[in-house]
């Protein structure tokens, strides 16, 4: 037994001696767990953040396209597109579904995607005021429809897309 | 590259390869994502007429650090069917350029063809673009891109 409790302290944090219904060790270690639990709950806060983040840098960075430039004669994003994917980024904020990625849109636009292993789902905003969504998987045929830009619709779009994308 | 006065050539087999230039960002966690392909009319170059490498070619260089894909005739969806709103049906045409014999178009139709090109609705197009990137993920890499398209 001395023994044991040799090795125990030599794996302190990790493991660590607890005698029966000794409750200030019980508490350090529900305390350190605890601790340990809000970091990481913390750090998936910055990670959604970051994203927000990196997809604003990434449509801010869309103003300076020209006409052609995907190389195959597309338009740029718009201010119209511009700024309807800028409402959408903050009603995705409020439900807290980061995009994975945002890019301009060889459609002429602006698109952003969705990506949870398999599944995925992309909203596209057009420079003609449209957004179109889909959800698909793996290979099987895409679910696509058409989006009206008002505040139910966009709710109703992220709420399914959430959905899809934890299936 | 260079057309040459040669004929068009309007059969594509089912097997054919086609080349598409992409850029570094264009791929999301190991698929193309479907903002990458734009659809009216997608220009792509014929494999049966050239190599992966000629999708880059541009006397000014300027496709330099781009990357090539090719995905196949036949991962073009033959037809999208609406809910409401027509059938269309896509179809390769050779479509040569004076300095790119090899280039050609994804044209759509209605299902009842007209012979013309019909535009389908925004997301007619976009199941089109997201069925095509399904088929094209980094294994149809040919030539990695190391820069975006906006140098």
């Amino acid at each position: 037994m001395p023994q044991l409790v040799e090795q125990a302290a030599d794996y302190r944090p990790l493991y660590d001696v607890v005698d029966q219904n000794d409750e200030a060790r019980t508490l350090h270690v529900y305390n350190d767990l605890r601790c340990k639990l809000e970091e990481i709950d913390r750090s998936a806060y910055w990670r959604s953040k970051a994203r927000f983040i990196e997809a604003r840098r990434r449509l801010n960075s869309t103003k300076t396209l020209a006409r052609g430039w995907d190389t195959y004669g597309a338009e740029a994003p718009n201010d119209m597109a511009r700024a309807l994917a800028r409402k959408i980024l903050d009603a995705l904020e409020a439900d807290l579904l980061p995009p994975t990625h945002l890019m301009a849109s060889a459609e002429g636009g602006i698109a952003i995607s969705f990506v949870e292993g398999d599944n995925r789902a992309e909203i596209e905003i057009y420079n003609t005021g449209e957004i179109a969504a889909a959800t698909y998987s793996g290979s099987s045929e895409p679910m696509v429809w058409e989006l009206s830009n008002t505040e139910s619709a966009l709710k109703n779009a992220i709420t399914e897309i959430r959905v899809r994308l934890t299936a | 590259m260079y057309r040459r006065h040669r004929q068009v050539l309007p059969d594509f087999d089912g097997g054919e390869t086609l080349y598409l230039r992409y850029g570094r960002e264009d791929f999301v966690q190991g698929q193309l994502a479907p903002a990458a392909i734009r659809f009216p009319r997608t220009s792509v170059n014929r494999g049966i007429l050239s190599e992966p490498e000629d999708a880059l070619f541009a006397e000014d260089g300027k496709y330099n650090g781009l990357g090539v894909v090719e995905f196949k005739v036949s991962d073009i969806p033959p037809t999208i069917v609406q809910e409401q709103g027509p059938t269309y049906a896509f179809f390769m045409q050779h479509v040569p350029h004076t300095d790119n014999y090899a280039h050609s178009e994804i044209w759509s139709d209605h299902a009842i063809r007209t012979g013309n090109y019909r535009e389908p609705s925004k997301t007619v197009k976009l199941e089109f673009r997201i069925q095509i990137c399904q088929r094209i993920t980094k294994e149809r890499i040919r030539i990695e891109a190391v820069r975006n398209r906006v140098a």
